[in-house]
This record gives structure tokens, sequence and C-alpha cells, in this order.
């Protein structure tokens, strides 16, 4: 009879980004209360014709809706615009639970607003959008001759008013944001935190060919990282720099899934996208690497996070993370222990020190040390009496 | 518990125990990353039990909606994996009754069992040849049964775990996995009664702390 590990290995299912992304999002929203009261028909179709009219009037005279400044306004509908007020800013929240706060003399149209998808236009002023990450979600802005899209962050689009010679500058403060012109040519650039980018461009040649909003469709030039740099202006006849961004593996992600967003950074080199990330995309790294399967690159992306960023918050978990993929996954009890020890060196009152404590006890355990297993079996006991791993732990250091 | 490591948003980082804690506080990235976790272990396990593609990803979702819903009842935040396969498997149990029940009444009549699409194609001869042989017979079988044999016998649950899952007895287990056997027509039925040390341990994608 064939052991049991094997027959579980040829009997998987097919999962693509894609599936994923539709089951995460039908889980969530299964779990959403179910709207409003059953009301008799009569009464529920006076109801629905009075929202229709309220809708198509919002759409056809291009309403306008001011938010409270008080509280986050009511969902708004699609086709609906919304205007800053004169002097104070205004805060609304769309059906995907994103916030937007519109500056003062600002105008928004919002095209769509789904659960997972997200349409605005920004035709003058400055909105800042809070976007919280969701797996699935698109979310696009469209300002002038950009389209600005997002996954999860929160950042500031500022639009200048047509014929001023203004254009556009977005500045990101957490996340990731892609700029590109809308005409899907030219200009193709991705901000991370801390970075801002501005396009200038002149206006009257009549020649330089306008996108929407007498903004002339000539891409500009970007500078991505550091604080706000104007871009220069120039003319039509002028050949644009390159705009491309720089490979933006999280968009491979999106597109074609971790196999291939992590196969694609393994042909620039896996060492050298460690080498050049922070702590958190380290983390990140991390994920893409076990999702994608590739347990050795998983683990060396935490291994660099807990050696060069020691005074990181996430350091010791990424030792302790890192403890539990040599023992579990990779089948390392030395350096298993190694990491485990130093995940409660780093951090000691972390919460997930219970874990490794008991994990402690199974590595030695494993490694035959029956006096060390002992003591370590005792610190667990001491200090967790009514820990989840008790059982299992009162079980070993008996044959090490 | 309190969490002295808050993790980045992308949720990549903590313990089962931090994002269940975060996913309780509302936090929509907590959610996210557990998803992100246990997505590949909870659609292998719903597969490997229903035996069909069809309804996986409403079991799936239904699964992961349940323990959405369920979660400021985890006592253990830590034991989510544990817990959310106990979801998994309760969730596939009523579905295959509620199968089962309809087939009978003649309200249902399904698609056929595609063997082929369901072992993988790399599978070597004599695996292929056990697997299809138990998940063509398994059809037939009661819902109890066929879960508990399946846990046991394919993914490789120690007995102990199957009851925890099942949230039945150790003696209800070993019965109903004895019944598999005897269904089955295969003579090695002992291995159940006697220690798991034929069986693998549980590897960590299925969510266990240990």
């Amino acid at each position: 009879m064939t052991p049991s590990s094997r027959l579980r290995d040829y009997v998987a299912p097919t999962l693509s980004e894609a599936r994923l992304a539709r089951q995460f999002s039908r889980s969530l929203e299964l779990t959403k209360p179910s709207a409003g009261v059953a009301l008799p028909l009569r009464w529920s179709l006076a109801v629905t014709t009075v929202l229709l009219v309220v809708g198509l009037a919002a759409q056809s005279w291009g309403l306008r809706w001011w938010a409270t400044t008080t509280s986050p306004a009511p969902l708004p509908l699609a086709g609906t615009v919304l205007e800053g007020g004169a002097l104070e800013p205004r805060e609304l929240r769309l059906p995907d639970n994103s916030r937007v706060e519109l500056a003062p003399s600002t105008r928004l149209l919002i095209q769509e607003a789904e659960s997972s998808r997200t349409r605005l236009l920004l035709e003058r002023g400055t909105i800042q959008v809070d976007v919280p990450p969701h797996l699935g979600r698109d979310f696009r802005i469209r300002a002038g001759e950009f389209e600005v899209s997002v996954v999860g962050t929160k950042f500031l689009v500022e639009l200048g008013p047509r014929g001023q010679g203004e254009g556009l500058r977005v500045a990101v403060e957490r996340g990731r944001v892609r700029v590109r012109s809308a005409s899907g040519s030219g200009t193709d650039v991705l901000l991370s935190a801390g970075s801002s980018w501005a396009a200038r461009a002149e206006l009257g040649s009549p020649d330089a060919g306008e996108g929407p909003h007498g903004v002339p469709s000539s891409s500009s030039i970007p500078s991505p990282t550091g604080a706000p740099e104007p871009a220069p202006s120039f003319s039509p006849s002028a050949t644009p720099p390159s705009s491309r961004g720089p490979f933006d593996w999280r968009e491979v992600r999106r597109d074609q899934g971790s196999v291939a967003a992590h196969a694609a950074l393994r042909r620039r080199g896996w060492s050298n996208a460690l080498a050049e990330s922070g702590p958190a995309e380290l983390f990140e790294l991390f994920e893409l690497a076990r999702f994608a399967r590739q347990t050795e690159d998983a683990a060396a992306a935490l291994d660099a996070l807990r050696r060069r960023y020691r005074g990181d918050s996430r350091a010791g978990l990424a030792a302790f993370e890192l403890g539990r993929l040599r023992m579990d996954l990779l089948r390392r009890t030395g350096p298993a222990l190694e990491a485990i020890d130093d995940a409660i060196a780093l951090a000691p009152e972390a919460s997930f020190r219970e874990d490794a404590q008991a994990r402690r006890v199974q590595l030695l355990d494993r490694l035959g040390r029956r006096a060390d297993c002992k003591q370590a079996q005792k610190v667990y006991q001491r200090r967790y009496p009514s820990g989840v791993h008790w059982k299992v732990v009162a079980l070993l250091c008996e044959h090490s | 518990m309190v969490v002295t490591n808050p993790s980045t948003r992308s949720g990549s980082g903590p313990t089962d125990a931090a994002l269940v804690l975060a996913a309780r506080a509302r936090e929509p990235w907590a959610q996210e990353a557990l998803f992100r976790r246990y997505a590949v272990m909870v659609n292998g396990l719903a597969f490997r039990l229903i035996g069909r593609d069809d309804e996986l990803d409403d079991l799936v979702q239904d699964c992961f909606a349940e323990a959405w819903s369920s979660l400021h009842r985890l006592e253990s935040p830590g034991a989510f994996g544990s817990w959310l396969g106990s979801i998994v498997v309760r969730t596939t149990h009523k579905l295959l009754r509620r199968r089962r029940l309809l087939t009978r009444l003649g309200l249902r009549r399904g698609a056929p069992l595609d063997l082929d699409q369901l072992v993988s194609p790399i599978a070597p001869p004599d695996v292929r040849a056990e697997l299809r042989s138990i998940y063509r017979q398994v059809e037939s079988w009661p819902a109890g049964i066929r879960v508990a044999f399946l846990l046991r016998r394919v993914e490789g649950l120690p007995v102990e775990q199957v009851a925890e899952y099942m949230a039945l007895s150790l003696a209800t287990v070993k019965r109903r996995i004895t019944q598999g056997d005897r269904l089955l027509g295969d003579c090695t039925s002992g291995e159940v009664v006697g220690t798991d040390a034929a069986v693998d341990s549980t590897p960590l994608e299925r969510g266990r702390s240990l």
C-alpha cells in the first residue's frame, strides 16, 4: 500500500491567482450582512422608483454632492460629481471601503464604484486617497492624460486647472502606485512609499495634440524618488526621454501569478532582489517565494531580514518564521534551532514566544540533546502551564 | 495576547496568532494574509475530500466565510490552521451528506466523477491505480465513512487529528476507517489500530504550529 503522503501529493486542484482572488472576494461578500428589511411589494416598488429617479437626476444634471466633514458620506452613486467645499476639505467612503478626501475647490467624478472596481476622474484640485490592501482590487484614477492605479496604498493626486501650465503631481505615503499615460504609450512609472512624481507640459502649440482636458498628450519626465522635483517643460518637437518604469514583480504577480513573478525575479537574480530590499520588501519577497513554493528562496529572504536589520521590529518575527521553514519544510534541525533561538533573543516578549519555546523543545529532542531538551521542556511548562502545546511538549525528551 | 511585532501591511510575516488578532480588529490586510497563507491547504484538503473541481470554489468560499464569521470564537489564535482544517472537514461533510441525500431522492444528477482530472497525470502507475480505486469506491459510501477514510488514507492524518477535525471520539473514527478499509477490500486494516509510525508527519503547510 502506498504511503499516505505519496497519495496526497498526486491529488491537488489547479489554482491560479485569479481563482484565489475570486475565492477571497467571494468569501468576504458572504460574510457581509444582507442590507435592508423586506418590504411589502408595493412599498418596495415605490422605494425603488424613488431611488431610480434620484440616481437618474444625479447623472443627467451632474448633481453636486457635498460630503460632510464630521463623518464619511453615504456611499455615492456612479456618475456623481463631487466638489470640495470652498474652504474646508471633504471626505467620503467608497463601496470598496476606500476613503477619499477632497481639498477645497476640487472636482471629482465617480465613474464606477463597486466593491472591487473603482474608477474616478479628477477634473481639478487635490485628493488624498486611502485604499486598503485587497486581493483582486482594481482601483484607478484618471487625472488629465494620466492614469493612477493602486493596489493598497495611501497617496495624493493633484491636478492643476486647465490652461495654466500646471500638470499632475502624485505623492505616495504608503504602498505603491503606478502612473502611466492614459493612451498606453509613454509614461509608465511606479512610485513607492515616500516618493513623488510630477509632470508639467506647456500648452499652446497647435501641433502638440491634446488629450482630455486640454493637457498635451506628449509624455513627461518622471522623478520617482525623493522630494518633489518639477519636470522641465518641453516642446512637442523634442524627443521625450524613455519613461518606462522599473521592473515591478508585483504587477507580474497580479497579472500572471506568484510563480511567474518569482521566476521573473529569479531571472534578474534573487540575491540581487534581496540585497536591494528593505525590511518591508523582504517580507513581501518571502511571501512571494512561499506562494510560489520556493522554500529555499523564502528562507533566504527571511534570513536576510533578520541578519541585516536586527534592530527592526520585524527581525524577531523573521527569525521565527525562518526557524519554522527550516524545521518543517527544509528539515534542517540544527539551523532551525539557531533561528528559533535567535527569534527568542531578538523578541523575548513577542506573541510567537510560546510557539518558539515549544519548537525549541521539539528540535532539541530531534537532535538527541536530552539534557538540553529536558531543560527547555521545564522552561516551557513553567512559563505556559496552560499552553496550547503542553501535551505535545510533555511527551518529548524521553528517548533523545 | 499582545501583538508586539506588527507586520507589514502586506501581511506576509506575522504568526497566525498575530494575524487572527489583527483580523478580529477588522484589519482587512490580516484577513487577506490569513487567506493567502491557508488558501492552498484549504483548496487541497477540500478537493481531496469531495473528489471534484466543479464544487470546489463554492466550498472553499463557504469555509473561509465561516472562518471570518467565527473568528471571535477561536480560543487559541495560534491554532488557526487546525481550526480552519476542522471547518473544512465539517463543511465538506455537510456538503457530501446533502449531495448524497439529494441524489437518493432523485433531485440531483451530478456530473460523473472524472478520475483523470482528479489524479495527477504524473502519478506513478501504482499510485494512480490506488487513487482511482479509492475515489471510485468512496463515491457510493456514507459521508461519515468517506471523510474519515480519506483523511486517514489519502490525507495521511493521524487518527487523533481525524477525530479532532470531525469532532468525534477516537473509537468512532477508528470504526469508520475500518469500515472504509473493509468496503475497499483492503487487507491491511491493522494500520488503523496501530501507531502512526507508518504515516508521515503533518507538514506545516496544513497550518499547524507544531
